[in-house]
Parts: C-alpha cells; sequence; structure tokens
C-alpha cells in the first residue's frame, strides 16, 4: 500500500472518530435538553399555572420539599458527627494524658467511643492480591503497581501471592515483561484471561486459582498501604467475611478535576462509608481495595452482566448474612479521571450500576431477615432515596422559576420553611465538609477544601446531570461498559508523598 | 460490551410501508385541520356525484382571496379520512407479514400487540393531560376531565367499542378500540387464512362486511363515520369491526402473498388498477347504496397507489432512510395530532387563512417532536411502572418466590435467546439465594453474558460415552 493510501486511511479514520465523537456529544446534549425539559420546564409550566389560577396550591410540592433537603440533612449529620466522633482504629494501649483519658472516659458515657481496632489474636494467615487489568489501556501503569505490591507491602509469614489477571485483545510486549516479573518474583502470577471483556470475568476466573485465605480485589492503579493485610486480618479473625479500606486520590495535583474527585472520595470513603459501618454496622465493598475471606468470595464471584459488580456482589454478600466492615485505616490510593469526558463515562456507569442494583436489590433488603431495621433503613438510604433523590431535588427550580415569572421576583419570604429546609441541607453539606476535612488534613492541603465548597453547587449539578441522563438510559435498555481511559504518566511524586506518612498515622 | 441488541435481518422494516405510514398519518391531520378551519363546511353527502362536486369546488370569484384559495388546494384533504381505512389494511397487512408461519403462539402474539398498543397510547394520555390543562388554564378554553384522564390512562378497563370514554380527549380516538377488537380477532382470522385458504376468506369476509354495512345503512339507520347527517343512530354502527372486516383480511391475504403477486406488478399496471379501484370507491361515497362498497374499495386503490408512490419514494438511500425513521413514530403521531390540531386552530389560526397556511407545516413538524418525544418516554414508562409492579408483588407475596431454575445449564448446551439460537460457552455460579447461573453464549457473531431465566433450553448438551 502506498504512503498516500495509508494517509488516506488514517484521514478517514480520524474523521469518522472525530464523527463519532461529535454524534455522541449531540446525542448526550439532547438528552440533558429533553431531560430538564421533561423535569424542569413542564413543572415550572404547570407550576405558574397552578400559581396563576390561584385556586391550586403548590403547598404539597413545598412541604414534600421539605422532608427530603431535611431527611438529607439529617443523613448528612448523622454521618458526619458520627464519623467525627467514632472511630475503629483507636489504640487504646497506647499511654494517655489526663485530657485524652478524660476525653475517651466522656465518649464512653456518652457512646461515642466507638470499637476499638480487634487486637491480632493469630498469625496472618496466606493472603493474596487479585489486580483486575485491561492491559491496553492499563500497560503504562501496571508496572508500578506490581513493584509496589512486591516490594513495598508486608508480607505475611504464611506467604502472599499476586495474581494479575488481565484481558486484552491483542498479543502485547508488555506480556514478556510479565513472564521476566514473574520469574523474578516466584510469588507473582500473571493470568491473561481469554474471552474475557470485563474485570468481573477476570476475577473469578483468579478465584480459581487463587491459594491465600484472604484476598484484596485491585484495580491496575491502586496501591494500598504495606500494612493493610494485618489490619484487614484483625476484622476478619474477628468474625467479619470482607473489610473494606479507603480510597484516596493519588494525582489529586493534577487539576482541578482531580482535586474535587479526592475531596468527594475523601468525604465518600472516610465519612460516610466509615460512619454507616459504625453507626448500623453496615458497609459495601467498593471494587477494589476490599479484603475478602477467600471462601466467601469464591461463592459470591462478581456478574458480569452488571455494570458496577462490586456493588452486586457486596449486597448479595449481605444478604446472604455474611458482615461487611468498612475501616478508614486501611488506605489505598488510586487515580482518579483527569479530564470532563473520563469523568463522565466513569459517573455514568457509577450511577446506571446503582440504579441497575437498586431497581434489583432494593425489596429485598426490606424483606431480608438477615438484616436489622437500622440497615435497612441505610441501604434504602443509598438505594432508591439516593436514586430519587437527583429527580426530586431539583424540583426547587419550578418553584423558583414559577414564582419569577408570575412576579418577576423570588419572594423567598412566602417560601420560609422551605427556605429554612434549603439552608438547613447546606449547613448539613458543610459541616460534612467541615468533618471530611477533620478527618483528612493530613492528607490534602486546606485550600482543597475550600474550593471543593465553593465549587459544590457546580459539581452536585453536573453529578446530578449524569445521574439522570444515566436514569434515562437506563430505562431506555442501554447499558454500554465504557472502559474509563487512563490519560497518565505515572504518578511516583504524588505516590512517595502519601506513603511518607506514618502508616499508624493514617486515619 | 453493549447489551443492546439488534434483531436479526427477519424483522427488517419496509421503507415503503413506513413511509406510507406516516404519510397517512399526516393526511389524516391534514384532514382535521382542514375541517376544522373550514368549520366543517363539506363532508361528503349521499346526493350524487355533481351536487358534491358543486359543494366541493368554491365559486370563482372567491378565488380572488386566500380563504377561496386554500379550499380549493384543501379539496383532497378533506378526503383524508380515507386513511383511517388504509391504517385498517396496513394493520392486518404488517400483522400477517410479522406472523407468517402456520402456527403461531397466540397468547404471545397478543401480549406483544397490546403491549406495543397500549404503553404508548397510556404514555400519550399522561403526558398529554398536564400539557391540555396548562394550555387550558392558560387560554381558558376546554380542559378535559379526570374522569376522561381516568379512562384513557386505564384502557381498556372501560373500553366501549366506540371509545366514547376517549374522545373528549381527542376526537380521533374512537380507532384506538377498533384495531383493539382486529388485534383480539387476527389470532381466529390467522387460523382461517391457513384453514380456509387466503381467496376463501376474503370471500368471506367480503360477504359479511358488505352484508353488515347494507345492514348498518338500511336496518339499523346508521351512517359513514366522516358523514354529517341526521341518522337515527348516526355513525355508531360503522364503528364496529364488521364494517372493516373485509379490509383488514384483504390486508392479510396480500402480506401472505409478499413478494410476489400484487408486489410483482409494473407500475403502470398497478397505478392503474389502482385508480380504477379507487375511482368506483370514490363515487360510490356520493351514493347511500354506494356506501355499501365504497370503504372496501377506497382503501384498496389508495393503498395501490400510495404504495407505488411511496416505492418510488424510497427507492433513493436518502428516501429510503427518511422513511424508516418517520414511520416509526406513525403511531404516535396519529395519536397526538389532534391536540395539535385542534388547540393550534383554536387558539392561534382563529380563521385566519394566512396563519393557517403558516401553521400547516408548523403543525405537522411539532406533532412528529411531540410524536418522537412520546416515543422515549414510552419505554421510561414501560420499565418504571413494570418495575414498581414486580417490587409490589415481591413485597406483598407471603412467600417470596426464590427462582429455582428449570434446568442447569452446562457448556455446550443450545439455547434461544431473542428468537435466535445460541450455544452455551461457559457457566458461572454466583450465590444469590442458592444457585444464579449465568451463562456466556454465543451465537458466532457476538458473545453475551446472560441470567440463566432469559434463556431458553433447546437442546441440551450431547454426552459423548
Amino acid at each position: 500500500m502506498s504512503i498516500s493510501k495509508k494517509c488516506d486511511r488514517i484521514g478517514a479514520n480520524v474523521r469518522q472518530r472525530s464523527r463519532s465523537v461529535t454524534n455522541e456529544r449531540w446525542q448526550i446534549a439532547s438528552k440533558l435538553i429533553f431531560l430538564n425539559v421533561l423535569l424542569i420546564g413542564l413543572p415550572t409550566i404547570v407550576c405558574y399555572y397552578c400559581l396563576k389560577l390561584g385556586n391550586i396550591s403548590l403547598k404539597w410540592l413545598h412541604v414534600s420539599l421539605v422532608v427530603l433537603y431535611l431527611t438529607s440533612a439529617a443523613m448528612l449529620i448523622a454521618e458526619s458527627t458520627s464519623a467525627v466522633t467514632r472511630r475503629f482504629a483507636s489504640q487504646v494501649w497506647l499511654p494517655l494524658s489526663w485530657p485524652d483519658t478524660v476525653k475517651h472516659q466522656l465518649k464512653k458515657i456518652l457512646g461515642m467511643r466507638g470499637a476499638a481496632l480487634p487486637a491480632q489474636g493469630q498469625p496472618l494467615p496466606r493472603c493474596s492480591f487479585v489486580v483486575a487489568a485491561y492491559l491496553p489501556n492499563e500497560q503504562s501503569i501496571i508496572l508500578e503497581t506490581l513493584d509496589h505490591l512486591l516490594n513495598r507491602v508486608h508480607q505475611p509469614e504464611a506467604g502472599l501471592e499476586v495474581i494479575l489477571a488481565y484481558n486484552t485483545p491483542v498479543a502485547l510486549p508488555m506480556e514478556h515483561t510479565l513472564t521476566r516479573l514473574a520469574r523474578k518474583y516466584p510469588n507473582f502470577r500473571p493470568y491473561r484471561v481469554e474471552g474475557s471483556h470485563s474485570k468481573a470475568e477476570n476475577i473469578n476466573a483468579a478465584l480459581t486459582i487463587v491459594t491465600g485465605d484472604i484476598t484484596c480485589i485491585l484495580d491496575a492503579d491502586h496501591h494500598p498501604a504495606p500494612d493493610c493485610f494485618e489490619r484487614a486480618g484483625r476484622w476478619i479473625a474477628h468474625g467479619y467475611d470482607v473489610v473494606q479500606g479507603r480510597n484516596m486520590i493519588r494525582n489529586r495535583d493534577e487539576n482541578l478535576l482531580t482535586r474535587l474527585v479526592a475531596v468527594e472520595f475523601e468525604s465518600i470513603y472516610g465519612v460516610s462509608h466509615s460512619a454507616k459501618s459504625l453507626m448500623v454496622d453496615t458497609a459495601l465493598f467498593g471494587g477494589s481495595n476490599g479484603y475478602w475471606r477467600t471462601s466467601v468470595l469464591q461463592q459470591i464471584r462478581f456478574n458480569p452482566t452488571m455494570l458496577t459488580e462490586d456493588i452486586d456482589a457486596s449486597i448479595r454478600t449481605l444478604l446472604q448474612g455474611y458482615r461487611i466492615v468498612h475501616d478508614r485505616s486501611i488506605t489505598v490510593t488510586e487515580l482518579a479521571p483527569n479530564h470532563i469526558s473520563a469523568f463522565w463515562s466513569q459517573r455514568k456507569r457509577w450511577s446506571q450500576g446503582w440504579l441497575e442494583v437498586s431497581l434489583r436489590y432494593q425489596k429485598r433488603f426490606w424483606k431480608s431477615p438477615q438484616l436489622t431495621v437500622g440497615q435497612k433503613l441505610v441501604w434504602t438510604h443509598l438505594l432508591y432515596y439516593r436514586e430519587l433523590f437527583p429527580l426530586l431535588s431539583v424540583q426547587i427550580l419550578p418553584i423558583v422559576f414559577s414564582s419569577w415569572l408570575l412576579t418577576g421576583t423570588v419572594q423567598f419570604t412566602d417560601n420560609a420553611f422551605l427556605l429554612l429546609a434549603t439552608g438547613i441541607t447546606f449547613l448539613s453539606s458543610l459541616y460534612k465538609l467541615v468533618v471530611t476535612a477533620k478527618v483528612g488534613y493530613r492528607h490534602y492541603p486546606s485550600y482543597y477544601f475550600v474550593q471543593y465548597a465553593l465549587l459544590t453547587p457546580f459539581y452536585a449539578l453536573f453529578k446530578n446531570m449524569i445521574a439522570v441522563v444515566a436514569l434515562y438510559d437506563h430505562l431506555h435498555g442501554k447499558a454500554d461498559w465504557v472502559v474509563t481511559p487512563r490519560d497518565v504518566a505515572p504518578a511516583a511524586a504524588n505516590f512517595d508523598n502519601v506513603y511518607g506518612l506514618p502508616e499508624a498515622a493514617r486515619l | 460490551m453493549t447489551r443492546r441488541f439488534t434483531r436479526s435481518a427477519a424483522v427488517q422494516r419496509l421503507a415503503w410501508l413506513d413511509g406510507l405510514r406516516i404519510f397517512a398519518a399526516v393526511m389524516i391531520l391534514l384532514y382535521h385541520a382542514q375541517l376544522l378551519f373550514t368549520q366543517y363546511r363539506y363532508t361528503p353527502q349521499p346526493t350524487g356525484l355533481v351536487d358534491n362536486l358543486q359543494q366541493l369546488i368554491p365559486e370563482a370569484n372567491s378565488l380572488t382571496t386566500l380563504s377561496g384559495w386554500i379550499h380549493l388546494l384543501g379539496i383532497p384533504t378533506l378526503f383524508g379520512f380515507q386513511f383511517v381505512d388504509v391504517f385498517v389494511l396496513l394493520s392486518g397487512f404488517s400483522l400477517m407479514l410479522t406472523t407468517r408461519q402456520r402456527s403461531f403462539d397466540w397468547l404471545a402474539f397478543w401480549q406483544k400487540r397490546l403491549s406495543r398498543l397500549l404503553w404508548p397510547f397510556w404514555t400519550v394520555a399522561l403526558l398529554s393531560y398536564p400539557i391540555l390543562w396548562v394550555v387550558g388554564a392558560a387560554t381558558h378554553s376546554y380542559i378535559p376531565s379526570t374522569w376522561n384522564l381516568f379512562a384513557a390512562s386505564t384502557f381498556p378497563l372501560l373500553f366501549d367499542y366506540q371509545g366514547s370514554l376517549l374522545l373528549p380527549i381527542s376526537g380521533s380516538w374512537w380507532f384506538i378500540s377498533l384495531i383493539l377488537g382486529f388485534t383480539l380477532c387476527f389470532p381466529l382470522l390467522h387460523r382461517l387464512m391457513y384453514r380456509w385458504g387466503g381467496r376463501n376468506l376474503v370471500a368471506m369476509s367480503l360477504i359479511v362486511t358488505l352484508g353488515y354495512r347494507a345492514l348498518a345503512i338500511y336496518g339499523f339507520g346508521g351512517q359513514p363515520i366522516y358523514t354529517i347527517l341526521d341518522t337515527p343512530n348516526g355513525p355508531l354502527p360503522f364503528y364496529v369491526l364488521l364494517a372493516k372486516l373485509s379490509t383488514f383480511v384483504i390486508g392479510m391475504a396480500v402480506a401472505r402473498t409478499h413478494g410476489r403477486g400484487v408486489f410483482l406488478w409494473p407500475q403502470t399496471k398497478a397505478l392503474s388498477v389502482g385508480m380504477l379501484v379507487y375511482g368506483v370507491g370514490f363515487v360510490c361515497q356520493f351514493y347511500r347504496l354506494g356506501w355499501v362498497l365504497c370503504d372496501v374499495l377506497m382503501p384498496l386503490g389508495l393503498t395501490l397507489l400510495c404504495m407505488v408512490l411511496c416505492r418510488w419514494l424510497t427507492a433513493g438511500r436518502a428516501g429510503h432512510q427518511l422513511a424508516l425513521r418517520l414511520g416509526r413514530y406513525s403511531y404516535s403521531f396519529f395519536l397526538i395530532h389532534n391536540f395539535v390540531v385542534d388547540r393550534t386552530l383554536g387558539l392561534m389560526v382563529k380563521g385566519d387563512g394566512v396563519t393557517y397556511a403558516i401553521a400547516i407545516p408548523l403543525m405537522i413538524l411539532g406533532t412528529l417532536i411531540l410524536a418522537a418525544i412520546a416515543d422515549a418516554v414510552t419505554p421510561l414508562l414501560k420499565r418504571a411502572l413494570m418495575r414498581l409492579w414486580q417490587d409490589i408483588d415481591y413485597l406483598l407475596a407471603r412467600k417470596p418466590a426464590v427462582a429455582t431454575p428449570s434446568w442447569v445449564p452446562s457448556v455446550g448446551d443450545t439455547v434461544g435467546y431473542l428468537d435466535q439460537q445460541w450455544a452455551v460457552q461457559a457457566v458461572e455460579v454466583l450465590l444469590d439465594d442458592g444457585n444464579y447461573y449465568l451463562c456466556k453464549i454465543t451465537n458466532n457473531q457476538q458473545t453475551r453474558w446472560v441470567s440463566q431465566e432469559q434463556l431458553q433450553l433447546m437442546a441440551p448438551r450431547v454426552m459423548v460415552g
């Protein structure tokens, strides 16, 4: 083939890709327009005429929104208070100063002291890491991860194995490197899963060869703390079946988006998930940095038809009566999407996946004999309530817009109780951010939190839009599994910063 | 990995058929618009051809005004009602085309067909109400009652053959009862088509239809739906399925010969036969005796003429694509058009000729956009309500059913999925209230993971040795 023909073909491919991207963007834009018309435009018109005619009251809408906002606020306050006043990993065997002793006694009286980190009773059993990877996408980062797992993570006396379960449509030069690495490290097993198209298939295949009693699932970009198995092993020795750790963002300095994601992750893993475990003893497996009793994981396995196979596995685990705990002292660092399109595809998949599991499992939570009332309430908040919130919370906009259309101004004094509820919700969000800052201040500069506070309305709105589009796509039966693109160079500098901290201090 | 699945070529859409559907729907819109704009100045009367032509053609001096020209140019649209019968014929044709095999699962057919008819209908009924309420409230004009909304959104709970509870929402929704009736009768007609043969069934249906129409006119004191007269029972006898049975059956019989017979006629023959049949039917409608025959002949001729036209228009790639794209909205277009016409003419046009001329393309476009929105919302509503029902059922059931698989899949099984044959390539067993089986299936073109519940075992793996 001549060079000019090759150039023509490359040019045609580029044009086709460009057309496809434009088409995709147009589809997203049209969905957003359609959904905004449906969710905001149409209710605005109805509210306007309700107000104009004067004989139809909007009180019911106001009251519903107040209930919705206050429920959210109550949950935020409960979670934040619990996360800031209680912790699992309090090291009670250390000598305490007298103010700390008084503080601990006071907390004990108030029932806020929290559980202590279980003591290590028996030697740690053999442990395994299963790293799932889609290699064409992640070959630039996988070696750094393997190096970390093989050289920096503490090895139990019974042994530690690292299985890289990967899929690739074509043979890659990287695979020779992996073979050489396996020769150097006998506890490293690269495992190409033939015919696999998903993380779930990779992990399921790895579960047939795993030899450890505790298995940690990781993604290709995840670097766990060196003492992760020691910490997780204690919970498993005390009857828990899964231990979920805290995920932190390694490339947080890269841009504004990664900074926002870093604080958001801190808020989710450091506060929300942690608090759920402390309040009602329930948690979920977040897809990585999860430490499973291998025998349980081999029964549960992962469902490749689900968009969020991790949440699906968590729920099936809980519904079978197994227990999951969240310990925020077990940290892992990962890479956040560093551009909007990657963020969009990741979050849309998450949103749609959560919706998928909500629709599938919510009713089973309500009827399950394995869960307490508190756990059922928390899971209702996590599933149906969380799905409905983006749709219902925006209904404040039709109220505001219709009032503005009618009078030319927004009469907040007419909606005092709605305004109050909005204020309480806003303040509860701020409270949660302060708690997040308290929990994560060692890892992130304070201006991250200020920036997050200022940008939260826009960030939340953007995530709301993604959630609504995900709902639309799901109801239309469109469930594309879009791989989150990795547009990164290995982030060794950040990596050093995080792991330079004293291990026991990362709480 | 995508889970959306496109059906095989077995159910490929015919572009000319889709084009004809949307063309028919637009003609019905134009008919209602013209009728409202001219304030029912003309409807076919049984007073003879000459008298009707005299009524139709405006006086020469009126052509100095825009209104006169609109009346003149709008004459063909005054016969747009004929496309309702074209829809009946196309309905028989389409149903037979998709079920041409001798035996078919009529329960599955009813489920699929009723779902296809009723979900868009319920969506339009539910979505239209807040809009109609707002329009009515804003303009102090007509707002349908909530009783009628209830009747529409629960249809056919309050079924009556003339759709009287639906008419206050949309005047053209009487047709839904009729088409539902044909859906219910279709399995019997399908069986008779193979048992008696196409010719015998057509002959029998013609006898029944013509006999009934004669009885409806002379015995029951009825008149065709599009005619405004003061007969004892008005159009009621003509809402009955029997009045249009032969048209539906002829559509079925033609579909059975798909790929031969009329489909292979040269264009000139199709045109000349179509014009002749249509011409006779057209003249018949101006005579009381002709009412017996006109609605049998006109849709035949009209469909033949439109088939030639649509085949010609969709011969090119652009026309082909356009017809396929627009044709899918024809049903929702039909359901919505009357709201748009009624409100546009009542609130915007208000008898002004220029505004009417401008409003016509806007009404067509607006209806098309609303139809596209309704079609986008329909699957959402369907899934949401189905899910709600499943949740309620699960919560209220005294013993929630733990799905016990009827068969345990194994590698090598042949299974049915989405009307296709697949082979099981791998099986994954998950823990979820017992064993939950997932199968990796392949049809040599694609591979996918599917829950065992969604598969039908066609042939178990043959054990060797």
